[in-house]
């Protein structure tokens, strides 16, 4: 294998194709359009001084806390995976006793690994 | 005979610091416990050099020698080198351990857990 | 001179480290200056060697007081009896991760870090960190190996408690320095127990005579778990967002880097101390070991995420992302561990084992570049808010347009984005993987999926939202050095990230041809 292990994940057979100053010129072309006519792609409608620029709080009446709390975020999910995060959260305690001990588990159960020949 | 001895010591004194690394709860006896373990590893490297019936490996005592025997002079070197290390080390932890103390008012590894920083 | 490059690598910063007494009295900035110009010089001499020894595949020698430095054995003795450093591609490619990041991380703590005046303590113990990991990514010899292990780790714990009027700070420092002291001292009684059979502490002279009996096991079984330990690989990984969390920013990033150095040292051991040797006299089941290996990543891997999912002290998240882009590194390489001595005559090998692990190596970079600018950047939330809790940060797009688009880039990075640089080495492992065994890619992507998920949730909370200059506790604007630590570790992570062919080619490949190949 003569250095070009790179190329194996470059499959012009199959379309795919991996041209670095393309996307940067890509890139900064868009951002030039996005710049001057940015504006007229999106919300024609905006005034900096109106109230669109205020947050929508949907009936909340509280204008300066409104935002979700980052630990409210992806609630269902952990939700949903309650018992193992409980679990999860036991191990993660900070409890010094136990760092030691899941080392001596891992050298023993690779102890035996190497006891039983499979090592 | 006497190196069986010595290797045995060496192994039950390993075994005997990290269990209580694993079970001890006060800051200080931790650091008891991990001198222990240094204690072992050098008493183990010295036990390595021991050869019966020579000297200590001092330069001007070879000629002296009818039949040149000396222990081993690299492994008592190495633990020179590791008394300092683990002499650092122990200063650090009782240093941190006391600054533990002034902070939180506890050395019992059990009240220090305290990760609130879970959900 | 230019044969005594390897030792003025590791003694330039030691002799940095004890001059910052004398240095400090001239003032920050003179001391700064100095700092920054030695690792400066530290990096350029690092680059000086990647055409001899990357681009044409040399290994340098270098014995430490003979009169020819660069030979390997002394003449008239067949066994090497010195100290010796030796610099082939895999140890010149850990030492530029460790160029790299001290260098940026440096610079962005001159503007961080405050200190009394005329105290050098952080400067000292930042050195002498550096120090400490140079030796280990050089040195050839293991209880040299062991010594910049402890240097590494007692300064390290020092820096993690520099804050000690912090609550948790100190005890955060007693963590790391308890969990390295139980790492150090096992894996001295492995070195031990090889030395009480070979009689020397040369890795490669071990390697050479090498009869992988029981005992050899049991070394091994000491050495690679306890770096193992040191890396922060599940379920020994506890301490990781403990030590992480209360450490300040730079250090944080210093100590992600120590990880990365333990875990390319690991997988020296694992080829280059126990591999085959040459004697060819029996030799240890490299299947089961790249099972272990790769088991200990998907945990890695999955357990990390998941935690980091729910945090919501941002430290404490990128922490645990810390630990489970380890598990990658581990899976890749893993991956190249198991098929590496299969019976097929290295059929395997070739096909996908040398991919995976070019793919986990290159990771190892990658990850040390962008890990380290999310840590940075994480410090720069802590200054403006005062808190580590993502619940009380909001808004910081409006104030900080650097360290928005900088935080955006690391955190793309992170989750494999295309143009930035995390995507090239997942690529690289997620393709080699599916050869391997399908179910394990599959995991890979679905954690690179959670890893978005969980910078989305710092993003939204801490960068977007209103503009909220009452929670801001100190708006004073960033320093030049701390710009400059943040702009040379993007353009990096991009560079790389768009021209991944000139890095793999240049560094990569050469470093796990040299760690792979059988003496």
């Amino acid at each position: 294998m003569n250095g070009k292990i790179i190329d194996l994940i470059i499959k012009p057979e199959i379309g795919i194709v991996w041209i670095p100053l393309l996307l940067v010129a890509v890139f900064f072309v868009f951002m030039v359009v996005f710049h001057v006519w940015g504006r007229k792609f999106f919300r024609n409608d905006y005034n900096e001084n109106s109230d669109q620029v205020k947050p929508y709080n949907s009936g909340n009446l509280d204008e300066v806390n409104y935002s979700v709390k980052s630990s409210n975020l992806y609630w269902g999910f952990k939700k949903s995976m309650d018992r193992y995060f409980d679990i999860m959260k036991k191990f993660h305690d900070g409890d010094l006793n136990n760092y030691a001990k899941w080392f001596v588990i891992v050298v023993a159960a690779c102890f035996l690994l190497i006891g039983g020949g499979l090592l | 005979m006497l190196s069986i001895f010595l290797y045995v010591t060496v192994v039950s004194l390993l075994i005997l610091s990290i269990t209580s690394v694993i079970y001890k709860r006060n800051l200080i006896k931790l650091v008891i416990a991990l001198n222990i373990a240094e204690s072992s590893v050098n008493l183990f490297f010295i036990t390595l050099a021991y050869r019966p019936d020579s000297t200590a490996p001092i330069f001007t005592l070879a000629p002296a020698l009818q039949e040149l025997r000396m222990v081993l002079p690299s492994p008592q070197a190495l633990i020179l080198t590791n008394i300092v290390i683990g002499f650092a080390t122990t200063a650090l932890m009782l240093v941190l351990a006391v600054i533990t103390y002034k902070n939180n008012g506890t050395l019992d590894i059990r009240k220090l857990k305290g990760v609130e920083d879970h959900d | 001179m230019t044969n005594h490059i390897p030792v003025l690598i590791i003694t330039l910063p030691l002799i940095a480290a004890f001059l910052q007494p004398v240095t400090g009295f001239a003032g920050f900035k003179l001391r700064n200056l100095v700092i920054i110009t030695i690792l400066l010089v530290l990096n350029g001499l690092l680059f000086m060697l990647v055409p001899d020894v990357a681009l044409q595949g040399k290994t340098i020698y270098y014995t430490m007081g003979a009169s020819d430095p660069s030979q390997f054995t002394q003449p008239g003795i067949s066994f090497p009896v010195r100290i010796v450093l030796k610099i082939d591609s895999f140890s010149l490619f850990t030492g530029i991760i460790v160029g790299v990041v001290t260098l940026t991380t440096f610079l962005f703590s001159t503007g961080t870090v405050k200190e009394d005046k005329r105290k050098s303590y952080f400067s000292t113990l930042f050195l002498l960190f550096t120090a400490g990991l140079m030796g280990m990514s050089f040195t050839n010899d293991l209880f040299n190996f062991f010594v910049f292990l402890e240097i590494s780790s007692i300064s390290g714990a020092a820096l993690v408690a520099y804050r000690t009027y912090r609550k948790h700070a100190p005890y955060a420092g007693y963590k790391y320095i308890l969990i390295s002291t139980i790492a150090t001292t096992f894996f001295l009684f492995g070195v031990g127990i090889c030395y009480a059979q070979y009689g020397s502490f040369n890795i490669q002279y071990i390697n050479s005579v090498l009869a992988h009996s029981y005992l050899d096991k049991v070394a091994m079984l000491f050495i690679i778990v306890a770096m193992a330990m040191k890396a922060g690989s599940v379920p020994m990984h506890m301490w990781v967002p403990d030590t992480y969390a209360e450490a300040p920013a730079s250090i944080s990033a210093m100590l992600k880097a120590s990880g990365m150095v333990t875990l390319c040292a690991m997988f020296r051991f694992t080829f280059s101390l126990f591999g085959p040797s040459s004697s060819g006299a029996g030799k240890i089941n490299y299947e089961t070991l790249g099972w272990i290996v790769i088991v200990l990543g998907v945990l890695s891997m999955f357990i990390g995420v998941t935690m980091a999912l729910i945090q919501h002290d941002v430290r404490r998240l990128m922490a645990f992302h810390a630990v489970s882009q380890t598990g990658y590194m581990l899976l890749g390489v893993g991956v190249g561990i198991a098929v590496f001595a299969k019976g097929d005559g290295g059929a395997a090998f070739k096909a996908f084992g040398k991919m995976a692990m070019v793919g986990g190596i290159f990771h190892i970079m990658n990850n040390a570049f962008y890990k380290n600018l999310l840590f940075l950047t994480s410090g720069v939330m802590e200054r403006r808010f005062g808190t580590r809790n993502l619940n009380g940060m909001i808004g910081l797009g409006h104030r900080d347009t650097l360290t928005t688009v900088v935080f955006m880039i690391g955190a793309l990075a992170i989750a494999g984005i295309p143009p930035f640089n995390g995507f090239d080495s997942k690529l690289l492992i997620y393709e080699s993987v599916y050869k391997f065994s399908p179910v394990l890619a599959i995991i890979a992507m679905f954690v690179s999926v959670m890893t978005l998920a969980s910078f989305m949730k710092v993003f939204y909370s801490s960068f977007m939202g209103p503009r909220r200059d009452d929670l801001i506790v100190e708006g004073a604007p960033l320093t030049k050095g701390t710009k400059a630590g943040l702009i040379i570790l993007a353009a990096l992570i991009i560079l790389t990230g768009l021209f991944p062919g000139i890095i793999v080619d240049g560094i990569i490949e050469p470093a796990v041809t040299a760690l792979t190949q059988i003496r």
